[in-house]
């Protein structure tokens, strides 16, 4: 591989520098200080390997001269042999900012990867191109930089099956697995983490083996737990048992002692004496007669009431039957019992000859009334006597309304006779005087007016002068003059229609009325041809006398209306009298038939019937006073009968019955007195004996039969309670213990027996035994895993020492050879270092001419140098050998060399460049002329300052 | 036997090696409820065997050794077994039981104070004993067994038989390891079958190898018959433990065996699932390929539960992603999942990646580069290992560096790497590819 061209868009102080068409042979590039050689080491670094991580690092080298921070470099697959210019190029752009960016173009145009490009570069990465490919004067004396792990690694472990992976990340990789099966001291480790697993359960199993193996000592001590558990139940139930006796014996010596205090006073019971026997025997009935003594009392108390009672419904009654009349008995009260019927019969009674005799009084009152007005109606000239004629107009009358009915009819006549003379005169002039009638203007002159008018006002219309006026003027009398034509006409019409009997005869009208005037006037005296004034006088006198018949009719109105009253007050006063009359008659036919006194009045009658009724009742209260005193008289008989008896009995026995007749009250109080303590006295012996009996009863019952129950009987007979009391109290402690015995045996069996079936159907065994296999087999898998990968690891390491021990002699041959020749033989053979391979690994041990083994750290700087530069060259090739012949890149790394000996290196490295590319960096004319004088044809790139 | 003894038809069942409460080996750890079933599979596969004998109306029941696992001989499994036998003996059947090398007479406990049921014979060590079989009044069988008295017996116990006189079918009970007739046990109480056949008796009821197998003996008249039964439970994942466990039922008629009939009594099966990787794309279908296979497993195993290996072989791309730290735990987790819930259960116990990286080993070998070098170490570190007698503890001792020392002393690694189910070379191999396999992972 070699770079066959690059461009710096910005990089240090480097600005669109552009190199292009470099030779894969040796290149000078060659310049003053500052001209940015070292830049140039950098930004070819950079561009291969990218750019530093970190901006502070000396090699990111920031742009100072614009451009952007990158740039463009060419490489080429091989050294440039082929003529035909078919080397493969491969091109990088890379840029570090405004953000980083790769671009890498494959030799046939696609795009490709850093992976690619790693390959292209055989695998080396930047520490190892900068330790052996690319180094200035600071790193050519270091040794460290090709001594480390990755750069000896990647040197000799480079081209693995064609993949260039790394055996020593393998390896690390390897390892890291391994750490995390098992570690020495981190118990997170996954071996650590069982084990200490895998202890735990040990320990756990020892545990529970050592519990099942107690199985059966558990099982021994089981049963004897179930002796000791029978053993305490019985102690137990033995003192239950002497307990119950012993509480039997306390319990039944009260219930004998009491059997025994009972038969005692039975034994001296004496016999109760007569009297005792009656009283109990009369027990009843003396207490009922106690009971009914205060009853009797009261019944007493009572019957003296009722006679009282009597006494005063007597009076009343007496009052009564006074009051009512001789007439009337008790037997006749208690028999009328229609009282009630009467009672309303008598109010009816009252009611209507109170209504009757008012209606005769108003009645009589109304008659004289009308009597009155009669009187006053009657005429001052004594015409007018009941009997006159009262019937309405009368001749006169008649005759002074047909005279005026007649006069009325000849004014109407009259007056139509007045209009059919007007109009047969007009019609007359009319016939004599054609241009008109006389009184109305003619409708001609009129007409002629108007004509008058009309020419008028043409002829104003026609004026020349005043346009205006003769207008109006003219207007104005057209109009007037079509008024007046107007009014002709209408004048004319009217005349026309205002002329009677225009159409018939006017004449004989007049006649006809004429006539009837006369025969009017004649029926009313007056001429034949009446004036005004005839008619109007006549008129007068006839109204005068209409207007006298009125008031003389008003006046027989009058009487005769007066007299009907009259006569109708005369009738209604008769029909009261009679009504009043008849039901006064009703009234006494009904009192007579009642029995009530005939002079009577209503009131008086309701009042008698008011005290049959009270006497009535009267006599039902005396009825039940009397059955009540019957009764109550009855009580006290029976009652003083049963005491009477009882008397008999008691003074049979001995008893005060004397007393019981004076006081019964008392005495039967005392009596009962006598019989309580009598019956206490039976009581007490009753229960006496019935005590007896129920001891009896209870000591069978509790002590029981057989044995047992004689020997308690025994006891019992003999009475030592107070030794039973203290043996209860032994006993019951003695029973307490043993009853805390039995719940400890109890316990103890229920625990081991549990205990027991625990540990024979615990899995707990089994559960262990399986985690502990389980955990065992887990470990197993994790150390065959752990020694798997342990002896892959140690395949890799071996391999790599192997590779190192074989190869880096050649290196160091190779070396060695070309430091012989620089130095002219001063120095002939390179070593390896011996012992230990780190120690190895850290330092080239140099064999001088004289055979004298020295550390290479004690030669001359200078010497150094040549050193590592030799050293540097073999690794190039021995990787080149293996990889790919990468470019070296040098920065005045001669400087320090005598001529002699820089006279050698040039040569090497022209030699060098027939491989690999060799790029000569130096800021030093005179080396460049050296370099040109062992490579001709080497290329001369020249760089300016800054 | 005598001619005049005409002897009933009967059967008996023979069974050994039942480890009762084993824990079980090599499955590591397991989900709590699998856990519980295995802890309760080696007892209750013992009640299949009573209920069995039960069901065929057996004579008698023989246990050839190895009742218990080991000396501790575990509480339950001791009670479930008298139980068990007990169980038997109300049903008139009689037990006839030696010890083998896991419980031999002279070590271990007895939970039980008590006598053993009615008819029930724990064969005692140092002398065989003779127990006549006893049906409906008739001897229809004398059996013989002798137990061990320490768990190494050296001795050829098999000498010790001998023909009894008497009439009856004549039973030899006895744990043994006859030689050449299965590899990987310890050979303890060694006899051959050549000797078996010549004491005389009708069938030879062994345990200890837990392959079943037939020794000796056909239907048509070859006896005697020596017959191991296998073990009654499966109790790891070895090759010998896969498959159906029980008991064999075997039928007499007329004095002379009829057949022998295996009968499985096991509760929870044994597995191995191989899978070539080479054309498995990637993780998701390996693990659909794997999930096939349990499936098809599950439904063959009877209605058993199944506890599964799963081994990688071959080389393929995926190679690459199983060495993937975690990825073959995550495979695991994933195929568990997959049955998480199942009844019967499938458990995977692991999955055992022997599968190569893509790389031509052999063309590799040939080359002149890091890879050849490496390989040809790994050839020469197998071979080193083989033939000398040091390299071995040598590797292990390099491999132990960095252990804690309670690790080193839980298990020396030289244990590990030649285990019975892995050889050195196979270890190398592994190691090499797992090198191999890092230096080809930058590829991607």
């Amino acid at each position: 591989m070699r770079i066959s061209g690059m461009h710096i868009d910005g990089f240090g102080g480097l600005c669109d520098f552009r190199v292009d068409d470099l030779s894969p042979g040796l290149t000078i590039v060659t310049g003053p200080n500052e001209a940015g050689k070292s830049t140039l080491l950098d930004f070819l670094t950079a561009m291969l390997f990218g750019f530093p991580s970190r901006r502070d690092n000396p090699r990111f080298r920031l742009p100072v001269r614009g451009g952007r921070h990158g740039g463009r470099l060419t490489l080429a697959e091989g050294r440039g042999g082929d003529t035909l210019g078919n080397d493969r190029q491969w091109q990088i752009e890379r840029y570090a900012s405004p953000r980083k960016e790769l671009r890498i173009r494959r030799p046939d145009g696609g795009p490709g990867s850093e992976d690619d490009l790693r390959r292209v570069l055989g695998g080396a990465d930047e520490t190892l191109f900068r330790a052996v490919f690319g180094i200035d004067l600071t790193d050519l004396g270091n040794s460290a930089a090709l001594t480390r792990d990755d750069v000896r690694e990647l040197l000799f472990s480079a081209s693995i099956v064609g993949q260039r992976r790394s055996a020593a990340r393998a390896m690390t990789n390897l390892q890291k697995q391994r750490l995390e099966l098992a570690r020495l001291r981190q118990n997170d480790a996954r071996a650590n983490r069982l084990l200490a697993e895998l202890d735990e359960v040990r320990r756990s199993l020892v545990e529970a083996g050592r519990e099942a193996v107690c199985f059966p000592a558990r099982e021994a001590d089981v049963r004897h737990l179930e002796g000791e558990v029978s053993q305490a139940r019985e102690d137990a139930e033995r003192s239950d048992r002497r307990m119950r006796e012993l509480d039997l014996l306390i319990r039944l010596c009260e219930v004998l002692e009491r059997q025994r205090a009972a038969e005692e006073r039975l034994s001296a019971w004496e016999k109760p004496a007569p009297i005792a026997l009656w009283l109990e025997d009369q027990a009843r009935e003396i207490q009922a007669l106690r009971s009914a003594s205060s009853g009797h009392i009261e019944r007493a108390s009572q019957l003296a009431d009722l006679r009282n009672q009597r006494g005063g419904i007597e009076q009343s009654i007496q009052a009564a039957l006074v009051l009512l009349g001789p007439d009337w008995d008790r037997d006749r009260v208690r028999s009328s019992d229609g009282w009630i019927a009467l009672v309303d019969e008598g109010r009816r009674f009252r009611d209507v000859l109170g209504e009757r005799e008012a209606d005769w009084r108003t009645t009589r009152a109304l008659a004289a009334e009308a009597e009155t007005a009669l009187e006053l109606a009657r005429p001052s000239d004594g015409d007018g006597l009941p009997g006159e004629d009262f019937a309405p107009g009368t001749g006169s009358a008649f005759e002074a309304e047909s005279q005026a009915r007649l006069i009325g009819e000849l004014r109407r006549n009259l007056a139509e006779q007045r209009r059919l003379t007007a109009e047969q005169r007009a019609t007359r002039y009319a016939a004599d005087h054609p241009s008109g009638v006389p009184g109305r203007m003619s409708s001609t002159p009129i007409a002629l007016l108007a004509l008058m008018i009309v020419g008028l006002a043409v002829v104003a219309a026609l004026a020349p002068d005043g346009p205006l006026a003769r207008v109006l003027l003219a207007a104005l009398a057209a109009s007037a003059g079509c008024a007046l034509l107007a009014v002709a006409v209408a004048s004319r019409r009217h005349l026309a229609r205002s002329v009677p009997g225009g159409s018939g005869n006017p004449a004989g009208a007049s006649e006809q009325v004429a006539a009837r005037v006369a025969e009017l006037a004649s029926s009313l005296g007056l001429p034949e041809t009446p004036s005004d004034s005839d008619v109007e006088t006549a008129a007068e006198r006839i109204e005068a006398a209409r207007s006298r018949e009125r008031s003389l009719e008003e006046d027989r109105h009058r009487r005769a209306a007066a007299f009907g009253r009259h006569q109708a007050s005369s009738e209604s006063l008769r029909r009261a009298a009679d009504g009043l009359g008849a039901e006064r008659a009703r009234f006494a036919h009904w009192k007579r038939e009642h029995g009530l006194g005939a002079l009577l009045s209503p009131d008086g009658v309701l009042e008698c019937l008011s005290a049959l009724r009270s006497a009535g009742k009267d006599l039902s209260a005396l009825d039940r006073v009397d059955a009540r005193i019957e009764q109550r008289r009855g009580d006290i008989m029976q009652f003083e009968t049963r005491v009477a008896r009882l008397a008999a009995g008691l003074s049979e026995v001995g008893g005060p019955a004397e007393l019981l007749e004076v006081d019964p009250a008392g005495t039967l109080e005392g009596l009962c007195a006598s019989l309580d303590e009598a019956l206490e006295v039976r009581a007490t012996r009753k229960s006496l004996l019935r005590t007896v009996e129920e001891a009896s009863t209870e000591l069978e019952r509790s002590l029981g039969v057989g044995r047992e129950a004689l020997c308690l009987r025994a006891e019992l007979e003999a009475g030592e309670v107070l030794a039973w009391n203290e043996e209860h109290e032994r006993v019951a402690h003695d029973r307490s213990e043993a009853r805390r015995r039995l719940e400890q045996a109890v316990r103890a069996h229920q625990d081991a027996s549990n205990e027991l079936r625990a540990i024979a159907g615990s899995a707990r065994v089994s559960k262990l035994e399986q985690q502990r296999s389980a955990l065992e087999q887990d470990l197993d898998e994790c150390l065959r895993s752990w020694a798997v990968l342990g002896c892959a690891r140690l395949l890799l390491e071996r391999t790599l020492r192997r590779h190192e021990q074989e190869r880096q002699p050649a290196v160091l041959a190779r070396a060695g050879e070309r430091f012989a020749k620089v130095t002219e033989g001063r120095y002939n053979c390179l070593l390896p270092s011996v012992g230990d391979d780190s120690a190895g690994r850290e330092a080239i041990r140099v064999v001088s001419s004289s055979g004298l083994e020295m550390d290479a750290s004690s030669l001359s700087r200078g010497s150094i140098e040549q050193l590592y530069l030799c050293l540097r060259l073999g690794l190039a090739e021995t990787f080149a050998e293996r990889a790919e012949a990468l470019p070296l890149i040098l920065d005045d790394v001669l400087v320090n060399f005598d001529p002699g000996r820089a006279a050698s290196i040039a040569e090497a490295l022209a030699a060098t460049a027939d491989r690999h590319q060799v790029l000569f960096f130096t800021c030093h004319p005179h080396l460049v002329q050296l370099v040109r004088q062992v490579a001709p044809d080497a290329r001369v790139v020249e760089l300016e300052r800054i | 036997m005598e001619e005049s003894f005409r002897c009933p038809d009967f059967r008996f069942v023979h069974a050994a090696d039942l480890h009762l409460d084993t824990p079980f080996k090599g499955i590591g750890s397991t989900a709590p409820s699998v856990a519980e079933r295995l802890r309760e599979a080696s007892l209750d596969a013992f009640d299949s065997l009573v209920d069995l004998c039960l069901e065929r109306r057996a004579a008698f029941l023989v246990i050839a050794g190895d009742i218990y696992d080991g000396p501790e001989r575990g509480l339950r499994a001791q009670l479930r077994f008298r139980d068990g036998l007990a169980r038997l003996s109300a049903a008139g059947i009689s037990s006839l039981v030696v010890h083998g090398n896991h419980d031999p007479v002279e070590t271990g406990w007895s939970a039980l104070n008590g006598p053993w049921p009615e008819r029930v014979t724990v064969f005692s060590a140092g002398t065989v004993q003779a127990v006549p079989i006893e049906v409906d009044g008739i001897t229809v069988a004398t059996v013989q067994g002798i137990s061990f008295a320490q768990r190494a017996e050296p001795e050829n116990l098999a000498r010790r038989f001998a023909q009894v006189a008497g009439p009856g079918f004549q039973v030899g009970v006895l744990h043994c390891n006859v030689q050449g007739a299965a590899s990987g046990y310890d050979n303890y109480s060694p006899c051959t079958l050549e000797e078996l056949q010549r004491i005389g008796l009708d069938y030879w009821a062994l345990g200890h190898v837990h392959t079943a197998m037939i020794l000796s003996g056909r239907a048509d008249g070859e006896e005697p018959w020596v017959v191991y039964p296998g073990n009654l439970q499966a109790r790891s994942p070895k090759p010998s433990e896969r498959g159906p466990k029980g008991a064999t039922v075997v039928h007499v008629r007329g004095g002379r065996v009829a057949g022998v009939e295996p009968v499985a009594c096991d509760v929870v099966r044994f597995d191995l699932v191989q899978l070539d990787v080479a054309e498995v794309a990637d993780l998701a279908a390996l693990r659909g390929r794997l999930f096939d296979a349990a499936a098809e497993r599950l439904a063959s195993a009877d209605g058993r539960s199944l506890v599964l290996g799963g081994q990688l072989l071959g080389q393929g791309e995926i190679h690459r992603d199983l060495c993937r730290p975690g990825a073959l735990p995550e495979l695991l987790g994933t195929l568990r999942e997959d049955f998480s819930g199942s009844e019967p259960f499938c458990w995977w116990t692991s999955i055992d990646n022997q599968s190569r990286p893509l790389i031509d080993v052999a063309t590799a070998r040939a080359g002149a580069d890091f890879a050849a070098d490496l390989i040809a170490l790994a050839d020469e570190l197998g071979r080193r290992l083989v033939s000398e007698d040091d390299a071995l503890s040598d590797l292990s001792e390099e491999l132990s560096e960095g252990l804690p020392g309670p690790l080193r002393q839980q298990r020396a690694l030289e244990q590990l790497l030649e285990s019975p189910g892995e050889s050195v070379g196979a270890f190398v191999d592994r190691a090499l590819a797992l090198a191999l396999g890092e230096l080809d992972g930058d590829r991607a």
